[in-house]
């Protein structure tokens, strides 16, 4: 009899947990900035996100109340400018939204490689769930120049997100 | 003639409400701490403010004539961060009477980060208080704008 009971019980519980899918959403943003860019004065260059989410969404049939969980898994930064990295010493992404959420680093790197590509680490274990469920996002990377540039400064970032979703 | 005036005068006061900065707009700019020891930038960042360190006394480290780094955040990874560029407020709303809050500032010689509310005493003049709870429990620091050459 006591062993139908745990067994009763543990049912319960499993079924009360509902259920949760894991999944990646993998997003290709470009950050540009007209300059000119001061020695040492760090710039902000910022992305809003807007439609990226609502189509990842609906391929997993939730809304924005379903989001349990995100996290950034991986920051992937390169450039096609012709100096790569070269005129810029640090790099920190932050994300930012409206309502209550509040603003986090997600990544940084410092120094950064001259080279056109690299990845960046990412900052602590930021869960992101209310960034993403706030209605206004944005991406903002804070560069810092080495030295004075003139020209426009354009960067690509391939950010992945681990995103829970519950039933 | 008078109705002319009338209309050019309303026109005139659209024109100039239209190009006036929102009220919690006049925050924006690079405003002196209070030590003297750092310049930050606020700018806005959807509708909230944040503010960045732009512009340090000593930008370097005595210790070993490196350019200053975040060395007292608790976030391991982010103790090789520049302190120039450092973003120090974060999440302020406007909220009325040339007031923000909802905002939080971070101290780099600590590490800590306090709860705050921003007052504008004048347009060159805020007054910028942390605190830990309650608002009595805090201090608060005097900036100016800054101007440059600096």
């Amino acid at each position: 009899m006591k062993k139908i009971l745990y067994l009763f019980a543990g049912m319960l519980m499993f079924s009360a947990c509902g259920k949760q899918t894991k999944d990646n959403l993998t997003l290709d943003i470009t950050f540009r900035s007209e300059g000119p860019f001061f020695e040492s004065s760090p710039e902000s260059l910022q992305h809003q996100l807007t439609d990226e989410l609502t189509v990842f969404l609906k391929k997993h049939h939730a809304t924005e109340a379903n989001i349990e969980g995100v996290k950034l898994i991986s920051a992937g930064f390169s450039t096609t400018d012709s100096t790569g990295f070269a005129d810029f010493g640090s790099l920190t992404l932050n994300m930012m939204a409206g309502g209550d959420s509040k603003a986090k680093e997600i990544a940084v790197q410092n120094p950064m490689s001259a080279q056109n590509t690299f990845s960046a680490q990412s900052a602590g274990d930021a869960d992101l769930a209310e960034h993403f469920k706030s209605k206004e996002k944005f991406l903002v990377c804070d560069l810092t120049p080495k030295k004075d540039r003139e020209v426009p400064f354009e960067l690509k970032a391939r950010l992945t997100f681990e995103f829970t979703l519950k039933d | 003639m008078k109705k002319i005036s009338i209309v050019m005068g309303a026109a005139l006061m659209c024109l100039l409400m239209a190009f006036a900065p929102a009220n919690g707009d006049r925050l924006l700019g690079v405003w002196q701490s209070g030590s003297g020891k750092a310049g930050v930038k606020i700018e806005k960042i959807g509708t909230k403010y944040y503010g960045k360190i732009v512009w340090l006394k000593e930008p370097v480290d005595p210790a070993n004539g490196k350019p200053k780094v975040d060395k007292n955040n608790p976030d391991e990874k982010m103790r090789t961060v520049p302190l120039k560029g450092y973003r120090i407020l974060k999440d302020f709303n406007y909220k009325d009477n040339d007031e923000w809050g909802d905002g939080t500032i971070y101290d780099p010689e600590n590490g800590s980060t306090y709860k705050s509310v921003i007052k504008m005493k004048d347009n060159n003049t805020l007054d910028i208080r942390g605190y830990i709870g309650v608002q009595a429990l805090g201090r608060t620091d005097t900036w100016k704008r800054m101007k440059l050459g600096k």
